[in-house]
């Protein structure tokens, strides 16, 4: 076996051309650094983006173990790959215009995007351990300096710090996991691992470890106290980032340990402790929450606990799978997709709002937008009606089918739960339009075109994946079906 | 004429309507009204001919029917089409379309262009309701339409709008939701690949003994469905959100709450909740009539202690459904009908007693009945208006209230003498709460010096009011083509119980 093969390298291409895209910007920054900040490296940045999902499409269509059993390609890879490329891309473009308003355009910001953007694309093909856990740090690593992107504020710094210090501690605990994964199973392939470990005990301690790290990342109750403090001191182009593809791809890291290795036998004891693990961590985070976020008044805080409720209907996914692998998965995938649409465009909202070096604090702030920018209004109504999964978003489509996977799965208590915890998310996602379509604007709103740019694209992907959600969730499925085949 | 998707083409045209609302300059505020008012004309002279076209006599049970699939790895469709029920609640519903413009013609007089998009985009979303045959469609447009109402309560309402709208919109959705978990259990327990409401109705019955539902299962998946319906018309004691809204909504959106959205609770209960769970219906019919006799006549007592107008009004609508869903709980055929035909009656009074509110507190900006007195004299038109308006809520015969009432409670009477003896004491105090209200406001010496100078009913009022009381009208004296177009779509729930 040769160490050097083209066809390894064409697989490779997607994650090679946006890491190198971030380190290109990053030397720019650098060498020309008057050329940082400047509007052509937003676009170059979401061309590299673009570029990279191509090559994603092109190289990975084909399902299968490639480049020595490290990755593994297929549509389940594509579509995550495409969902957190697009939510990088959508960030790295709304920025444009909010980081010279806020007085902190500096070139390392958009690098440091792409890189998080390749790690996580490495992320979801990741294939054996070692893989995972770099690309799970290539990840993590530039997201904790970018929440500090705007360092004379003391937010900014705490939450960077908190952020980084529970996040390494986080890291720490998966590889930890990941060792004892390799002791209890002896392969780092995912796809070999034997579901007859010779230590059943080592193999759930190390599951512990894994779930806790995964639990971390996706903002799971009860690992969830960094969310509000990171993401209320990072710009708000960064949490956005954050709320999405992070997310996004933390998931692929679950179900790929989970759900698409030979881990976890069927009938086996740790499968049952899992799932009920899981269905704990589901039930807590949909109640945590949903409750917490009621109590919010600063818009990106009520974003981020509703981040965290979200993921308490994603992990319905989760759970749903460990019974109905197929049905469970492809309803988080699509999930998946239109949470990233629906929170961008929110956020989109926050970032167009923050003019002169401000961002938008309370939610009262919004008062008068549907007066003053209708259509901006428009398009917050769209993002925060399918956050609360009304039809016909395609927030609706998808807690249709987390519900109707888990129903499947036998979970009713579950999804009796998820849909009172619903209810509660009612007042706090209809607060804002109130106070949109109510009350005057203090002052006249300047927005930037390229979030309003971006907020168009989340909205009208959100009421398009609402009404025609087909075509998305067979190709979700069908993912899911190649993947779970390969296992 | 019968391939053209006419339902489609009446949901899209209030779509565009709403779309051109929108893209009207916003000082031209008669544009926008004018627009509005063409669209819902319009949509109502498209849908009039739907009742002649109807041919109650044939076999199956829905007519216009357009079938596209929507997703079809779940077999969901986009499946409309009407019965003789929602054929009834469309007209109504469209009737009330230009009726709801031309009342909020000098009310609404900020954010305009929001205003009527949102109303027709409202009207739109609650036909569909009335036309899906598609459980998820019927759910969508079942949700769709909280947007727009919650919008037009919180945003155009009056002082206690928010607390209002959000109230409305979270009591609806939260039976909504759990309606959303029953129906995917449904879906999934028949193991069909459809969403289909006749078919999942058929399959329902047909499951074979070991897959059939237990009566706990169907006794749950009937309250999951009935529930949300009940909030919806409101039952006892689901209806505090009904004061609020209807006192806090303008004038438009009250009519709409009232004649129409509180309809399709009672919709839902006769189309799927009691048609796909005969059993569970059947296990809690008897608490289903006991709270709606207590309904009917805690409505009426409330409406006697009201000082406010328009609260008086709402709180008669608790009573009023009240015998609606006493008939469909009684599930005589008798019963039933007089259910449906009390729906569409109430639709025309209450929403005349709205518009009639409307009017006066465009002029004096007062609901508080001590306000008034004395001003038959001064507003002999309005003051005619009302009275008929009274009677026919009221009950009077030879005016349509009287026809559905008295149906309920014959169809009741047969099986439960009881609960049609308890319900009877509401048409009693109906008439005490209305004539009082009509004495205390109309008659008596004049309490306001300055409503000597209050004006008369203006042509655009009489616009509305004499159509509408002209229908009142015709529904007492001869109700039977009414009764003839529902009749075959009733026919069957009284035989679903063995």
């Amino acid at each position: 076996m040769s160490w050097f093969s083209w066809s390894d390298m064409w697989v490779l291409a997607p994650v090679a051309i946006v890491a190198l895209g971030g380190a290109v910007a990053l030397l720019i920054e650098a060498l020309l650094p008057r050329a940082a900040g400047r509007t052509s490296l937003t676009f170059a940045g979401v061309g590299t983006l673009l570029l990279g999902g191509f090559a994603t499409v092109l190289a990975w269509a084909e399902p299968g173990v490639q480049v020595h059993g490290s990755l593994v390609t297929g549509p389940f890879a594509v579509f995550l790959g495409l969902v957190v490329l697009g939510g990088t891309a959508l960030s790295v473009l709304y920025a444009e215009g909010y980081d010279r308003a806020m007085g902190f355009d500096v070139g390392e910001y958009h690098g440091l995007k792409l890189l998080a953007a390749a790690g996580m694309l490495f992320l979801v093909a990741a294939n054996d351990l070692v893989t995972l856990f770099i690309a799970f740090e290539l990840m993590s690593l530039p997201v904790y300096a970018l929440v500090a992107a705007d360092r004379r504020r003391r937010e900014a710094s705490e939450g960077a710090m908190k952020y980084f210090v529970l996040g390494a501690f986080a890291s720490a605990v998966l590889l930890y996991g990941f060792a004892l994964l390799y002791g209890a199973t002896g392969t780092i392939y995912l796809h070999a691992m034997p579901a007859a470990a010779g230590a059943p005990l080592l193999k759930l301690a190390a599951l512990a470890l894994v779930l806790v790290g995964a639990a971390f990342k996706v903002g799971a109750v009860p690992f969830h106290a960094w969310i509000p403090d990171a993401y209320q001191g990072a710009p708000a182009s960064v949490t956005g980032f954050m709320a999405v593809a992070v997310k996004a791809a933390a998931f692929a890291v679950l179900v790929r340990l989970l759900l698409a290795s030979g881990l976890l036998g069927k009938a086996g004891m740790d499968h049952m402790v899992v799932t009920n693990v899981l269905w704990v961590l589901a039930l807590v985070t949909l109640i945590v929450g949903n409750v917490l976020a009621l109590a919010q008044t600063n818009l990106k805080r009520l974003l981020a606990y509703s981040g965290i409720a979200h993921t308490g209907y994603a992990l319905l996914g989760v759970v749903a799978a460990m019974a109905r692998p197929e049905a469970g998965l492809a309803a988080l995938l699509y999930y998946l997709a239109a949470y990233t649409a629906m929170t961008l465009g929110a956020f989109a909202v926050l970032v167009l709002l923050a003019t002169r070096g401000r961002e938008l604090g309370e939610i009262e702030e919004l008062a008068g937008l549907g007066r003053e920018r209708p259509l901006v209004a428009l398009g917050m109504t769209v993002c925060l009606v399918s956050l609360l999964g009304v039809p016909p978003t395609a927030g609706f489509i998808g807690k249709l089918w987390l519900f109707q996977a888990a129903l499947e799965a036998g979970f009713t208590g579950l999804v009796v739960v998820a849909a009172l915890a619903t209810i509660v998310s009612i007042y706090y996602y209809l607060y804002p339009v109130v106070v949109m379509y109510t009350g005057t604007a203090r002052q006249p709103v300047e927005t930037f075109a390229a979030a309003r740019l971006v907020l168009a694209l989340a909205a009208g992907a959100t009421l398009l994946g609402g009404m025609f959600p087909g075509g998305l969730y067979d190709y979700a499925l069908r993912g899911v079906q190649l993947l779970l085949g390969a296992a | 004429m019968h391939d053209l998707p006419i339902l489609t083409m009446l949901l899209l045209l209030l779509l565009a309507g709403a779309g051109a609302v929108m893209l009207c300059p916003r000082p031209r505020g008669d544009l926008v009204r004018g627009t509005a008012l063409t669209t819902s004309l319009l949509a109502f002279l498209c849908s009039l001919p739907l009742f002649w076209l109807y041919d109650g006599t044939r076999a199956e049970p829905f007519r216009f029917v357009e079938h596209v699939p929507w997703i079809e790895r779940f077999g969901i469709a986009y499946s409309l089409g009407l019965d003789g029920v929602s054929l009834l609640l469309v007209l109504l519903t469209t009737l009330l379309g230009p009726v709801g413009v031309l009342a909020s013609w000098n009310a609404i007089d900020r954010r305009t262009k929001e205003f009527y998009a949102s109303f027709l985009l409202l009207e739109a979303s609650v036909l569909g309701v009335f036309m899906a045959r598609d459980l998820v469609l019927f759910y969508v447009f079942w949700e769709v339409m909280l947007v727009p109402m919650f919008l037009i309560i919180a945003v155009w309402g009056g002082e206690k709008r928010v607390y209002a709208g959000v109230k409305f919109f979270i009591y609806t959705m939260a039976g909504s939701l759990l309606m959303l978990v029953a129906l995917v259990y449904v879906y999934l327990r028949t193991g069909a690949q459809t969403f289909q409401i006749a078919e999942l109705q058929a399959l329902l019955a047909a499951l074979p003994p070991e897959r059939a539902l237990s009566h706990t299962e169907e006794v749950l998946l009937f309250l999951g469905f009935a529930i949300a319906f009940a909030i919806k018309v409101p039952v006892f004691p689901f209806h505090t959100w009904l004061p609020d809204a209807h006192t806090e909504a303008p004038t438009a959106g009250s009519v709409m709450l009232a004649a129409v959205l509180l309809k399709m609770g009672a919709y839902g209960l006769l189309r799927i909740a009691i048609p796909f769970f005969p059993g569970g219906a059947e296990a809690l019919a008897p608490l289903a009539m006991v709270l709606a006799v207590v309904g009917i006549i805690y409505g009426a007592l409330m409406a006697l202690a009201q000082e406010d107008w328009k609260r008086l009004i709402a709180y008669s609508s608790v009573s009023h459904l009240g015998f609606v869903v006493l008939g469909i709980f009684a599930r005589t055929e008798t019963a039933l009908s007089g259910a449906v035909f009390q729906m569409l009656a109430h639709g025309l009074a209450t929403g005349l007693l709205f518009l009639l509110v409307g009017s006066i507190y465009e002029r004096t900006h007062s609901r508080r009945i001590d306000d008034y007195g004395g001003i038959a004299r001064v507003v002999p038109g309005f003051a005619a208006v009302f009275m008929i308006t009274v009677l026919a809520s009221a009950g009077l015969p030879g005016l349509n209230g009287f026809v559905g009432e008295f149906l309920v409670l014959a169809g009741t009477f047969l099986r439960h003498p009881l609960a049609a003896a308890c319900g009877a004491l509401g048409v009693i105090l109906a008439a005490a709460y209305l004539l009082t209200l009509y004495q205390r406001t109309m008659f008596g010496p004049l309490v306001h010096e300055r409503h000597r100078a209050l004006a008369d009913l203006a042509p655009r009022e009489w616009s509305y009011y004499v159509p509408l009381l002209g229908l009142t009208a015709i529904m007492g004296i001869w109700p039977q083509p009414f009764l003839d177009v529902m009749g075959a779509s009733l026919h069957a729930i009284p035989q679903l119980v063995k």
